[in-house]
This record gives C-alpha cells, structure tokens and sequence, in this order.
C-alpha cells in the first residue's frame, strides 16, 4: 500500500515536471506565434511597406506581445524613413504637417493669422498730421496702406 | 506717390508710411526731408522689422483687412524708372479697389 501510494506520488511528481516543460514548450510556440502574429498586425497596420516586416524581425527580438507593440511602433517610425508613410505615417506625420501647414496658413493666406503684426510706433516726421502721435497698422483698418521699410544709410 | 493718388484717387482711402529702422535714429531728417508721409520710428522693443519679417526698402502693402497683399522692394524696383513706378502705384490702386 505505502509501496503503490509512493509510486503514485513519484509518477505525479514526474507528470507535473513533465507538464511544466510542456507548458514551457507551449508558450515558447505561443510566443513565436505572438511574435509572428506580432509582426504580422505590425505589417497589417503599417500596411504600407515590407520595410514593416523587416522591422517585425524587431518584434520576433522580443518575442513578446508587447514587444510586438514595440515593434509596430518602432516600425511606425521606421515608416517616414521608409518613404512610403501612408497611413500611420500620415497620422504620424499629421502633427508636422499640420504645424507646417499652419504656418504656411499664417505666412500665405491665414484667415487670422495673415493680418501683419500690431505695433505702436511714434511717428517723427514733423511735417506729418500724426507726428509725436503713436501710429498702429490698425489705424488703417478699412483702408489701404503701404508701409517703406527703410532706413538712412 | 501720395499726393499722386490723393489727386487722382480721392475716394480709394490709400496711405503710405515710412518705417525707419532701430538704431539708425541720426537718419530721420534726410528722410523726412520735402516729405509729409508719417516716418515711424521702430524700436528695439517693438522690432516691426523682424515681426513682419521684411527685407530692407520693401514696401508692405496692406489690404483694408491688415493682411499683406504685396511687397516691391526698391531696391529691387527703381522709382526713378516709370515702369517701376507705375507697378507700385497699380498695385495699391489694385487693392484699394477690392
């Protein structure tokens, strides 16, 4: 009885030891599959370029989930380089662009930011109605000015 | 030019300035010299030159809404020539006509 109980108790040891590298077996495949599958919604998202795969090489490094998160966002940057930023890139890419765009906005035609800088600047030709006056481009609001930016050389 | 289109223009509101450059103060009396046009004395602290980014003897013209709508540099533009003067003239009359 104490014989088989021992030979019991030996046979769950060894089945345990034996699930243990077992489980260790599956999560190392289902690591590869996530790293795999990593690189694959790393492509799929990107989607624009098999640079992307090369860069899920960077994923399959950590072979983890998160790492496939990584590697997405690694390859995101690796997109704009790449040339061929569509998507991502683009989204990426947005916040530069908007800025520039703004300022192409305010430099060319911006509906606010196109109006010439405000000053107040003291006029001090003694033969102009506004000498000693503080003279703004507001006051000329409704009107049209053309301001000489010169000085005696 | 400014009496110019106060004559021939009386009911196109157009007005022209000078804008002298900060430091260069010992300048104003040659360059007011036989005119009536406002010269503005920029400052330091003011810095027009930098804020509205312009290149020496560039005239800046403003639409009635304060946005730029032009820029002759007379440098690059002889007045002396009539050619150049006329350009300058037809585009402030342009964007008085607006």
């Amino acid at each position: 009885m104490a014989t088989s109980r021992a030979l019991i108790l030996l046979a769950l040891v060894v089945g345990c030891s034996g699930d243990d590298n077992v489980a260790s077996d599956s999560e190392t495949s289902s690591a590869d599959s996530e790293a795999s599958s990593g690189t694959d919604v790393s492509t799929g998202t990107d989607g624009s370029t098999g640079t992307d795969g090369s860069t899920g090489t960077d994923g399959s490094t950590g072979t983890d989930g998160s790492t496939g998160t990584d590697a997405s966002t690694s390859g995101s940057t690796d997109d704009p380089s790449a040339g061929s930023e569509s998507s991502t890139a683009g989204s990426t890419g947005s916040t530069s662009t908007d800025a520039t765009s703004t300022t192409d906005d305010g430099s060319s035609t911006g509906d606010v930011d196109g109006i010439a800088p405000d000053f107040g600047l003291l006029d001090v030709n003694d033969n102009s109605p506004s000498f000693e006056q503080e003279v703004s481009p507001r006051d000329y609001l409704e009107q049209v000015s053309g301001w000489y930016y010169a000085h005696a050389t | 030019m400014q009496g110019e289109l106060d004559g021939e223009f009386p009911e196109l509101p157009i007005h022209l300035l000078g804008v002298n450059g900060a430091g260069h103060e010992s300048g104003v009396p040659s360059m007011i010299d036989g005119r009536v046009i406002p010269l503005l004395q920029d400052t330091a602290e003011a810095d027009a030159w930098s804020d509205w980014q312009v290149v020496y003897r560039d005239v800046i013209i403003l639409d009635r809404d304060n946005v730029p709508v032009g820029v002759f540099n007379l440098t690059e533009n002889d007045l002396s020539n009539m050619a150049d003067y006329t350009a300058l003239k037809t585009m402030l009359i342009d964007a008085a006509s607006l």
